[in-house]
């Protein structure tokens, strides 16, 4: 579905990415995992088109869209919710959502998928008329994803949706992304809270200042002591070891 | 065995690079970041990971030798640190110093689903006995291919010290259908069985693996008809890395190597240049998911070619031949790799041989490799008694057999006989 190679971006005389290769297969919940500034949110920019890479390849089902303005992109079917839930808050649910359907003229095709978005997030229903500023954090960030679902895109790549959330609403975001997968949404998931990523995801890559250090299957991932130590948890410890 | 690891057998080219380059970026990236040996090199050769764009960059990167892996003993390759090992691995190695390998618990995992991969390539299921005959040189392969077995969920008889006669006993008794050995074991208990007056018809044995040594096909034919079995044979450089990372199919068209996990090269010996399919070279691995010994264009030694075309039996995963031989000096003994400079230290270590000359003379008997040390008579090691002598003997054979895994016989020269043989001291005389 989604394959980068060796992709090299810069912010000014700033190397960024030094070669990232990442590939998402179709049906696939893929998580990129790496501290502050690792360069996670540049990689799903790089993807979106909103920046440019100066190297590399990027192929999405199968034709290159390096280059492509972001626009373009999205028409192929590749749908970015950026960090930090920027829904409209002036808006209700409804009108959010009904702006995520922009590219499809047909109101009642926008209905039709409005009430599929409602039915994957039931609490979206229930605030259907509510200003959307009114939510709360987790309601608005199922609003964002949400919006983004309205086009049912191909690769949806969601970052940091839990940023800023109470742990136990991160938790319902989790279990909604989840299920998204489950209805066969194709996902790239960027986070800070590898526990959970590592746990919902089938496969992960863990970057390190803009290069990548790992991936694998996310469980035998989340098995491996080194993550484990620098990921998981300061000072993370095993049962067995002594503090 | 996870289904999708079966599917990995069967990837389309495209989805394997993607895969390759993935993981041989994060492997560099790993190396460079945790390995000071590997940052040193790389830039001494002025390569850095950033510049690793497609796999075949990788002709750029300086290699990994034998060498290396002694001079950076013991913890110097080690790439996470050792409260992350499981499991650390020594072999005699081919130089003075011995090759310690090192294993997180992903890669005991990865191991053995590899070693899984062969015997179930080969048919070995959860209804079969298998028996491991292996030298105590080749211990570290014994586990893996025990634990691999197990993985398959067979039942496993481990390696055991034993006697031929006792071991057919056992696979006679307990019916085994599976014998795990090497192909000069398995040629040796062919011998042995005749003797006994013991037919195919006495035991279950359906099928034979061989690792270790290069498996000749007279010696194959051999096995098959006599036993009644189908042989299947398995690669990998002995003293590091798994017994597969190569497998022979039920087509029997090579060994198909796991690409996934390794990353394989062919080049020419004399002067490193990559070699195409089908021109036969050196083999070398690059390892793509190994977390805690990551080897970089690592030159096994070994020789052998590609085989282009697809194989019938569908898996994608690139072929090649048999081993057919080694490069430089290193000897199999038995499956055990030795340099002859490991010898040459031994006796150099003792006071009473530091002097002497030698050769090494390596043939067959019941299809057994054998080692024979011609050892020059010396002043020094001369006595009027011959106890003081063969206590000099035992003791140089013991430490041959507790350092280097091999059972040797000393037969003492003069020295006339270094100035008649057309190879010098030090030398080795095959007549395999």
């Amino acid at each position: 579905m989604l394959r980068l190679k060796s992709i090299h971006t810069y912010y000014g005389n700033i190397h960024v990415l030094k070669g990232i290769s990442l590939h998402v297969g179709p049906g696939e919940l893929v998580a990129l995992i790496g501290a502050n500034g690792a360069g996670k949110t540049t990689t799903l920019k790089t993807i979106s088109g909103l920046i440019r890479p100066t190297k590399g390849e990027i192929d999405f089902v199968g034709v290159p869209i390096r280059g492509m303005a972001p626009n373009k992109i999205v028409r192929k079917g590749l749908s970015h919710v950026p960090e930090g839930r920027q829904v409209f808050a002036k808006m209700t649910v409804w009108e959010n959502l009904e702006l995520g359907g922009y590219l499809e003229k047909n109101n009642a095709v926008v209905h039709e998928a409005i009430h599929r978005v409602e039915s994957l997030f039931p609490v979206l229903k229930k605030r259907r008329h509510q200003l959307a500023g009114t939510l709360s954090g987790g309601e608005q960030q199922m609003l964002a994803i949400g919006r983004a679902l309205m086009g049912w895109p191909k690769l949806l790549l969601l970052d940091e949706p839990s940023l800023g959330l109470a742990p136990i609403v991160a938790h319902t975001v989790f279990q909604s992304i989840a299920r998204l997968r489950d209805e066969g949404m194709t996902i790239l998931l960027v986070e800070q809270n590898a526990r959970a990523a590592l746990h919902i995801s089938d496969r992960a890559y863990i970057m390190e200042t803009g290069r990548m250090i790992m991936e694998g299957p996310s469980r035998e991932l989340l098995d491996h002591k080194q993550i484990k130590r620098a990921y998981l948890g300061k000072g993370y410890r095993e049962v067995w070891e002594s503090p | 065995m996870s289904d999708r690891k079966r599917e990995n057998e069967r990837i389309d080219t495209q989805t394997l690079e993607q895969l390759q380059l993935e993981q041989l970026q994060s492997t560099i990236n790993r190396a460079w970041k945790h390995v000071p040996f590997y940052k040193r090199r790389f830039q001494s050769h002025g390569v850095e990971p950033a510049g690793l764009r497609a796999i075949q960059d990788i002709a750029a990167l300086p290699f990994t030798t034998r060498q290396d892996l002694g001079d950076d003993y013991p913890y110097g390759l080690f790439a996470v640190p050792l409260r992350d090992i499981v499991r650390i691995s020594p072999a005699p190695g081919t130089t003075a110093k011995p090759v310690v390998v090192g294993f997180t618990r992903s890669d005991l995992r990865v191991r053995n689903q590899l070693t899984a991969r062969f015997l179930s390539a080969a048919g070995v299921g959860d209804m079969d006995v298998v028996q491991i005959c292996l030298n105590p040189g080749l211990s570290n392969w014994a586990r893996a291919l025990k634990e691999g077995a197990e993985v398959v969920g067979a039942s496993v008889m481990p390696f055991t010290m034993m006697s031929t006669a006792k071991q057919l006993m056992v696979m006679e008794d307990f019916k085994t259908s599976v014998l795990l050995t090497t192909p000069s074991y398995g040629m040796h208990l062919l011998d042995t069985m005749e003797g006994l007056g013991k037919s195919a018809r006495d035991l279950a044995l359906k099928t034979v693996l061989v690792v270790g040594e290069s498996l000749k096909d007279s010696d194959r034919n051999a096995l098959e008809m006599a036993l009644g079995v189908k042989v299947f044979v398995g690669y990998g450089p002995s003293d590091v890395l798994g017994p597969a990372v190569a497998f022979e199919c039920p087509e029997k068209q090579g060994l198909h190597v796991n690409e996934d996990h390794f990353l394989l090269e062919i080049v020419d010996p004399r002067n490193t240049t990559p070699l195409p399919p089908g021109r036969e070279g050196e083999i070398v691995l690059t390892t793509l998911t190994a977390r805690a010994f990551p080897l970089i264009r690592f030159r096994t030694g070994d020789v052998a070619r590609i085989l282009e075309g697809p194989c019938a039996c569908g898996r994608t995963f690139v072929r090649i031949s048999t081993v057919s031989g080694h490069v430089g000096n290193i000897l199999t003994i038995r499956g055990v790799k030795t340099h002859p400079t490991q010898i040459a230290q031994i006796l150099a270590a003792d006071p009473k041989t530091a002097s002497s000359r030698f050769l090494i003379h390596l043939y067959k008997e019941n299809h057994l490799d054998m080692v024979e040390i011609w050892l020059e008579m010396t002043p020094l090691l001369f006595s009027d008694e011959v106890k003081n002598i063969e206590q000099v003997l035992k003791r140089l054979r013991k430490h041959l057999f507790q350092r280097l895994g091999l059972e040797a016989t000393i037969r003492l020269v003069e020295s006339l006989t270094f100035d008649l043989e057309d190879i010098g001291p030090g030398g080795v005389v095959d007549h395999r």
